[in-house]
């Protein structure tokens, strides 16, 4: 269990909230301008609010592909970069697998 | 006119510079007065959705108008008539139904208003009628972020169902964008929710006094067209001239015009400036 403030916060909301950090650290690359807008076309576009994206991976994915084009696997390859490393899972095992696939790969590895 | 077709361009086997047409009823609702055939130098057709400029003189050097849905820039010098174009662009088509939004970040909605009047474009009258959504972010460039005005924007698109938008200016709505690679990333999102929209786009572009490059540098690479707009001091008296370096999928003029900022609005004078 992961505290959080003074309670505390069940594995699959933690391990949420690692993906989601994750995401945050990866569009930031972009520029913070653009991370925001990113979330504001999910969330116009696909309806797809930030805290549900780890649910919605495939929806997720596919926003990336409309929005970057061949761009977006890059930027799905980032995310999933910075997870292994947090969850320290070996990036090499998952990186050639589907986003939604490797992501639920890791995320099962560091259980 | 509106007609339920699918359209056909087939290119003839035998000869490779002949289309044949064909359209068959499918139930989709196209505006068939919108949809117009070109023909370059070469004699190829294309067809193509235009959309007015709102300046006849202008539709003229541009095959008839703007693509629908592309996004042009328009860059000039201070009074240069950026801002004449795009209220031109928008107020023709509202007049006549279409709504449009005009995002100001350079000059207040009220002065816009007020300025507008001596060409009678009455635009508080057609934001009234819901024709027109003047959304006025002078104030708001360095107090929220540039994704915020962004979602304003769309939300008065959305709003009236506006199917023309101008950004006055570009420039200015990306004021407080840190470095070039962000706002080239900005750019190129924003134009994903401008193809979203379904909105035909005017961008204005500052261009200082004694400048020659264009924003940043990347905009008219990124932009489907664009229409430089210069003024310069000659014999005493100011010259306004237009010419288009880029217009993505239209065979356009490639000389220089003058243009003047009439009672009626911006006119583009017939005749390309060298020839004169």
């Amino acid at each position: 269990m992961i505290s959080k403030g003074c309670g505390l916060l069940d594995p699959a909301d933690a391990s949420d909230a690692v993906l989601l950090e994750d995401i945050d650290e990866a569009l930031m690359v972009l520029g913070e301008s653009v991370r925001a807008a990113i979330y504001l076309y999910l969330e116009r576009y696909h309806s797809l609010k930030k805290d549900e994206i780890p649910q919605r991976l495939e929806n997720f994915s596919k926003a990336m592909r409309k929005i970057f084009g061949s761009g977006g696997p890059v930027i799905e390859k980032l995310i999933l970069k910075r997870l292994c490393q947090k969850l320290n899972v070996n990036y090499e095992s998952v990186k050639d697998k589907e986003f939604q696939a490797a992501v639920e790969e890791t995320m099962k590895s560091a259980d | 006119m509106k007609a339920h077709l699918l359209w056909l361009v087939i290119r003839n086997q035998a000869n490779d510079s002949k289309w044949s047409v064909f359209y068959i009823n499918i139930g989709y609702t196209v505006d068939t007065e919108a949809l117009m055939y070109r023909s370059n130098s070469r004699g190829q057709r294309s067809l193509r959705e235009a959309i007015s400029s709102g300046i006849p003189s202008l539709d003229k050097i541009i095959e008839g108008g703007f693509h629908v849905g592309d996004v042009i820039l328009v860059a000039g010098q201070p009074g240069a008539g950026k801002s004449t174009l795009g209220v031109q662009f928008l107020y023709s088509s509202a007049k006549e139904g279409q709504a449009g939004v005009y995002a100001t970040f350079v000059e207040t909605a009220s002065k816009l208003k007020r300025n507008m009047l001596r060409f009678n474009w009455d635009l508080a009258e057609l934001e009234r009628k819901k024709k027109i959504n003047l959304l006025d972010l002078v104030q708001t460039i360095g107090e929220r972020g540039v994704e915020v005005n962004l979602d304003a924007i769309m939300t008065a698109i959305k709003d009236i169902g506006a199917k023309r938008l101008v950004i006055d200016s570009l420039s200015g709505m990306m004021t407080y964008i840190q470095t070039k690679a962000e706002a080239r990333s900005f750019v190129a999102l924003m134009n994903r929710f401008l193809e979203e929209a379904k909105c035909t786009t005017l961008c204005t572009l500052e261009v200082p006094w004694a400048r020659s490059d264009i924003g940043m540098g990347f905009e008219e690479f990124m932009a489907d067209g664009l229409i430089v707009l210069e003024s310069s001091l000659e014999q005493f008296k100011v010259r306004r001239r237009l010419y288009i370096p880029k217009m993505r999928g239209v065979n356009h003029a490639l000389d220089c015009y003058d243009f003047y900022i009439t009672p009626e609005g911006i006119n583009v004078s017939p005749i390309p400036a060298a020839r004169r």
